[in-house]
């Protein structure tokens, strides 16, 4: 048996935690296989480093959305562990059947890229192409140790799990990450800050730059990351939307359709009386996301306007 | 793959091999580089003139037929392999020359969507059984008729071409005729709506002087307390204010009519709702605490009470 925890890896890049997360469970569970596309977009996948260590029969390249959808349903059937790359940019309404087809073929974890590498973002976001079943988790980290932590627990999770990372903070996000089997429970938020007037609720890249914005009102932003949409931390959101009274729920391009609706119905179902301003979605136009500064800051001029309310 | 043309037709122009004078046409993408499909047969015949989008040979890949289409207009100059041998993705499978200029290009480009026309058309009207046989002459015929014309002297006969144009013709005309009653009715009912969606517009924006001339039904009666009614909300907070304590009831009342006769617009009434709208965390607490809510003083957007405001109030009570 190998030690389940070593020490902290003390700095690697999201794409970098990412690949350890794959080769730590590859080499744990035979079952597990790699789909990736081929490679578009000239960044690196995390799937580049395994190819060599573990051959192309685990770490499959296909040609595009629908192909892979099909190799994962047929595994995933067969009781193997497919993990699945698919570029967000890439998949269209057409695509919808095949994914669904997929997700109720077993347990699968379906990595989705979204981000401006990745043949951008669709206007009407990936929510839409998810069905709306019960099993499906979806998560999205926006650290490196959320996402080797999170990608594991997906991995060995029973049912599917929708994995969706930017690639934007593949290179761009560094932190330290826990060696070994480190594993992030679904359903967990996570406190980025305390703040005692306002709590920004985002994930993946958004969460990224509502800490960043966070910081230039220290004290005053609390920041939460949600890391898993599907199930939502209720407790998390519902304790720090009591606790200031004011929300502002900032979401990265593409996610702008059910996301923030079904925080705002959380919010007001649980707590309305605490509110003391009404909940404000910041949606990001992706050409404000395109430069990360301008992100934060208009999510910045947000939570000072809300502030002030 | 190999280079080998096909044995059956000798080429009306040898080029070099490697090199394409023309449009290159590969087998499409199979999902695998270890997939090989498998050639059927060609549709089309080296020197038969091909229009966009128009099958050119059918492979089969497994079980499953599939046809390759050609991406370009102009005549089939070359092929590369012959019926029952495998191809992979990728593979160069013939050569397209394209049409001699680009007007030719266009017109059969145009050509080549009119021809959808016709075809639904005929869809539509006939609506039988042997409708598909009727779809595939007609394009057949539409395409050949279009080149013949055209481009290139003729190839293999295509014994439906004569009959294609007027066939065309008559395709033609029904989309015209469709546009047309469009047209027609368009301007009538937009000459009677615009000035209808004037005189509506104007009272709403205006507020007070076009009420005068508007809607002279309603205004006369009621000419002042108009102009009180648009902040519906305002009166609402007042009476509770009254319940709470009906001495500030009035004070807030007097500053309020002055905002609402000099701002008419979306402005105005902004700061007086917000001045006016109490959070529910801050009635919440005001209730709980019996905080005077009119004693608090607001620091929030238009002198709103926050939350905050409402601590520091609770707070500062205790203290003293």
């Amino acid at each position: 048996m190998r030690p389940k925890y070593r020490g902290v890896i003390p700095w690697i890049t999201y794409v970098d935690a990412l690949t350890e997360a794959l080769r730590v469970e590859m080499r744990r569970d035979p079952t597990v296989l790699c789909l990736a596309g081929a490679s578009s977009s000239g960044v690196q996948r995390p799937t580049d480093e395994l190819v060599s260590e573990f051959g192309p029969s685990r770490v499959r390249e296909h040609d595009g959305g629908p192909s892979i959808l099909a190799a994962a349903s047929a595994a995933a059937s067969e009781g193997m562990r497919p993990v699945c790359e698919l570029e967000l940019g890439a998949l269209g309404d057409a695509d919808a059947g095949a994914l669904a087809a997929a997700v109720s073929s077993g347990a699968l974890v379906l990595r989705l890229v979204c981000g401006s590498a990745a043949g951008g973002v669709s206007a009407r976001g990936w929510e839409t192409l998810l069905p709306e079943i019960p099993e499906l988790k979806v998560v999205s980290p926006a650290t490196a140790a959320d996402a080797k932590g999170l990608l594991i627990s997906a991995i060995r999770h029973p049912d599917p799990v929708c994995f969706v990372e930017s690639s934007d903070l593949y290179s761009s996000v560094v932190d330290g990450v826990p060696e070994g089997e480190h594993v992030v429970p679904l359903g967990e938020a996570r406190l980025v800050r305390q703040g005692t007037e306002i709590v920004v609720l985002a994930h993946g890249a958004a969460a990224v730059a509502a800490e960043r914005a966070a910081k230039q009102m220290p004290g005053e932003v609390g920041v939460i990351d949600l890391r898993s949409l599907r199930p939502l931390d209720r407790d998390a959101i519902v304790a720090s939307a009591k606790e200031t009274g004011k929300v502002l729920i900032v979401e990265q391009p593409g996610t702008a359709t059910g996301l923030a609706a079904s925080l705002v119905e959380l919010i007001y179902e649980e707590l309305p009386q605490y509110l003391d301003a009404p909940v404000k979605d910041l949606g990001i136009t992706v050409t404000e996301a395109g430069s990360n500064g301008q992100w934060t800051q208009s999510v910045t001029e947000a939570c000072s306007e809300l502030v002030a309310f | 793959m190999s280079w080998s043309p096909s044995s059956e037709q000798s080429l009306p122009q040898e080029a070099p091999a490697p090199s394409f004078a023309g449009v290159e046409l590969t087998v499409p993408d199979l999902g695998s580089p270890d997939d090989q499909a498998t050639l059927v047969d060609w549709t089309k015949q080296i020197g038969d003139p091909v229009a966009a989008d128009e099958p050119i040979c059918r492979l089969a890949l497994g079980e499953l037929q599939f046809e390759v289409r050609s991406t370009a207009a102009g005549t089939l100059t070359r092929v590369f392999a012959t019926p029952g041998e495998g191809v992979r993705g990728g593979d160069s499978l013939a050569e397209i020359a394209p049409a001699a200029d680009g007007s030719e290009l266009a017109s059969s480009e145009d050509y080549a969507s009119s021809e959808d026309y016709a075809s639904s058309d005929d869809y539509a009207s006939e609506g039988d059984l042997d409708s598909d046989a009727d779809y595939s002459s007609n394009e057949n015929a539409a395409s050949t008729g279009d080149f013949g014309s055209d481009v290139a002297p003729a190839s293999d006969g295509e014994p439906a071409r004569t009959g294609s144009e007027p066939e065309a013709a008559v395709a033609e005309s029904p989309p015209e005729a469709m546009e047309r009653p469009i047209e027609r009715i368009e301007p009538e009912p937009l000459s009677e709506v615009a000035p209808l969606e004037q005189e509506r517009e104007e009272p709403f924006y205006a507020g007070e002087p076009p009420g005068e001339a508007g809607e002279p039904d309603l205004e006369p009666e009621q000419p002042e307390p108009e102009p009180a009614r648009e902040p519906e909300p305002a009166p609402e907070y007042e009476a509770k204010s009254h319940e709470l304590d009906p001495e500030l009831a009035e004070p807030v009342a007097s500053p309020r009519q002055p905002e609402t006769t000099s701002d008419v617009k979306a402005s105005g009434d902004d700061a007086v709702n917000w001045s006016h709208w109490h959070s529910p965390v801050v009635k919440m607490l005001a209730e709980k605490h019996g905080v005077d809510l009119s004693e608090v003083r607001g620091t929030g957007t238009g002198g709103r009470i926050r939350k905050r405001d409402v601590i520091a109030h609770i707070e500062g009570a205790a203290r003293s």
